[in-house]
């Protein structure tokens, strides 16, 4: 463990001795905009540190947004802006001087489709860690080796390592993009409904790996599947017309929402 | 049940109507194909890729005009693709919504429809009027000119095709846009855009109009480029109008030559996409 993390887990448990947990990311009234569309209406929540935080609501309800700010993915689309604060160990990630290359380095995401590169799956895992690091090719296969084992797909891929990634099931291929985040050794982990391509079995594989990876990382889970939020999270967040409507911890959320909208969207009233 | 045999029975116009509509397209197709084997499988010997375009009555071949038409061919597509592979990924990747970028894009589909006749006189206004002879350098650049907007359209298409969801995905790593451009994005859409090239080839192969105008024709074997230099579908056309059999005969081999060299080059980019397609 490096003297950064080292200090962290330290501060978490100082901190987790009083009332809240250390928070990883703190948003603070953020508002964002798919060109003149106000799609966040001024979010403020704190994701603690090594947690498992789930939003969920309705489609639309800009949840997908609002995870894609947290790596400032959005930056890709000239039209898409942010405003507020969205602040990382601290520093604000939206101002100017961050540099966005280095911010997906710490926060990775994966996404709902599996999106592997056409290159193998040992060039799929290296891609990410060369643009941080030069390793030599021992280091480097001893990096992929880990990443992989971490996604639990070490033992279905270790005789094909370069095969294409593109020949793997569903499942695999999402295990794989796991697999590649988290060779980066990223500190926050984004997942955009990661288990909604993938059939029942799949399912289950990856929320076993959430339960595994909270471990070590923040992660940060956008999904619509109430049951999935239940099983894998701490905190759950509802929201609601790009509104945040509730927060707290999962199992008070599902069991005594204190509004209204969140306790008919669990029940299944709407949405 | 009244409307239903009606559906029936429109179903089954419209299908014969398509069926004889295809049957007339591949008629047409067979037709020529058969054509150029029956009057062109003849010529094909060993002596028409070793000998010289001879003098109407005497023995010879085509191998300087099949020297000329690949050396120019392959000299456009050397400077054609990575310029076309460039403007195409500008187009495509950085300039979305600039006015620049849709102005070029619409000129770029201006000139892969221009007529190549067209494209010859500009090269003979430019490049041989100028030096006061036809060369083969004012050939390949005309054939190149024939070929940059078909490589940068086919580049354009095929980035196109490239879910954005691969490069959210690069990006989320941490990786900067030309590293997700080089390693990712070629990457999957290689095999469309060598798919492109190919097809610019097969495109420039059988241009004759700017060839007149420029690379003109040559009796001998030549292989200085600043000199008229012969080539497949001039000496064609000049074979083929002429009075003599035997230049007639070895037209028609030029010419099955020509369609074989096509069609290879478009199976090949077929096998290709397939392949990139599958991957």
């Amino acid at each position: 463990m490096n003297d950064l993390a080292h200090s962290r887990l330290l501060e978490g448990r100082v901190t987790m001795t009083g009332i809240e947990p250390a928070a990883k990311m703190e948003i603070r009234n953020l508002r964002f905009y798919y060109a003149e569309t106000l799609a966040l209406k001024g979010i403020t929540l704190a994701l603690g540190e090594r947690k498992v935080t789930a939003f969920i609501g309705p489609s639309g309800c800009g949840k997908s947004t609002l995870l894609r700010v947290f790596n400032r993915i959005y930056d890709l689309y000239p039209n898409q802006r942010a405003e507020g604060e969205v602040l990382l160990d601290g520093k604000d990630i939206l101002d100017r001087s961050q540099d966005v290359n280095l911010l997906r380095a710490r926060v990775g995401m994966v996404f709902q489709k599996p999106t592997p590169f056409p290159m193998s799956i040992y060039e799929n895992i290296a891609f990410g860690i060369r643009l941080h690091k030069r390793l030599a090719k021992a280091e480097m296969d001893g990096r992929v080796e880990e990443a992989l084992r971490r996604a639990a797909l070490w033992s279905e891929v270790k005789d094909k390592l370069h095969a294409s990634g593109l020949s793997l099931s569903g499942g695999q291929q999402q295990r794989l993009c796991i697999a590649r985040t988290v060779a980066v050794k990223p500190e926050v982990i984004l997942l955009d409904e990661p288990a909604s391509a993938l059939d029942p079995i799949s399912t289950s594989k990856i929320e076993e790996l959430i339960d595994e990876l909270k471990a070590e990382y923040t992660i940060v889970i956008v999904t619509h599947n109430m049951q999935q939020a239940a099983r894998v999270s701490d905190q759950t967040a509802f929201m609601y017309l790009g509104e945040l409507i509730e927060f707290g911890d999962t199992e008070q959320i599902f069991t005594a929402p204190r509004d209204k909208r969140t306790q008919d969207y669990i029940t299944g009233r709407f949405g | 049940m009244a409307s239903y045999s009606r559906r029936r029975a429109t179903n089954i116009v419209a299908l014969s109507l398509a069926g004889f509509a295809t049957f007339i397209g591949l008629f047409f197709l067979a037709a020529i194909l058969v054509t150029l084997i029956v009057y062109g499988a003849p010529a094909i010997t060993p002596k028409i890729f070793l000998q010289n375009t001879p003098p109407p009555g005497s023995d010879g071949g085509l191998a300087n005009a099949i020297f000329g038409s690949v050396a120019m061919t392959v000299i456009a597509i050397i400077v054609a693709t990575p310029i076309g592979i460039l403007a195409g990924t500008y187009l495509a990747e950085y300039s979305r919504g600039s006015k620049l970028g849709e102005a070029a894009k619409f000129i770029n589909d201006i000139l892969l429809s221009a007529p190549s006749i067209i494209i010859g006189l500009f090269i003979y206004t430019v490049m041989v009027v100028p030096f006061g002879h036809f060369s083969a350098w004012a050939g390949a650049a005309s054939l190149g000119l024939i070929a940059l907007p078909v490589i940068n359209r086919t580049t354009q298409d095929m980035l196109g095709l490239v879910p954005n969801a691969l490069r959210e995905a690069a990006a989320a790593l941490g990786a900067p846009r030309w590293k997700t451009m080089t390693h990712v994005i070629y990457r999957a859409a290689g095999s469309g855009i060598l798919t492109g090239v190919l097809l610019a080839v097969a495109r420039v192969t059988g241009e004759t109009a700017p060839l007149l105008f420029t690379a003109l024709n040559n009796q001998f074997w030549s292989t200085d480029l600043s000199r008229p230099i012969a080539n497949l579908p001039v000496v064609i056309f000049q074979f083929a109008m002429s009075p003599y059999n035997d230049w007639q005969r070895l037209a028609w081999g030029g010419a099955l030559i020509i369609t074989a060299a096509i069609l290879v080059l478009n199976v090949t980019a077929r096998l290709l996409s397939n392949i990139g397609a599958s991957k």
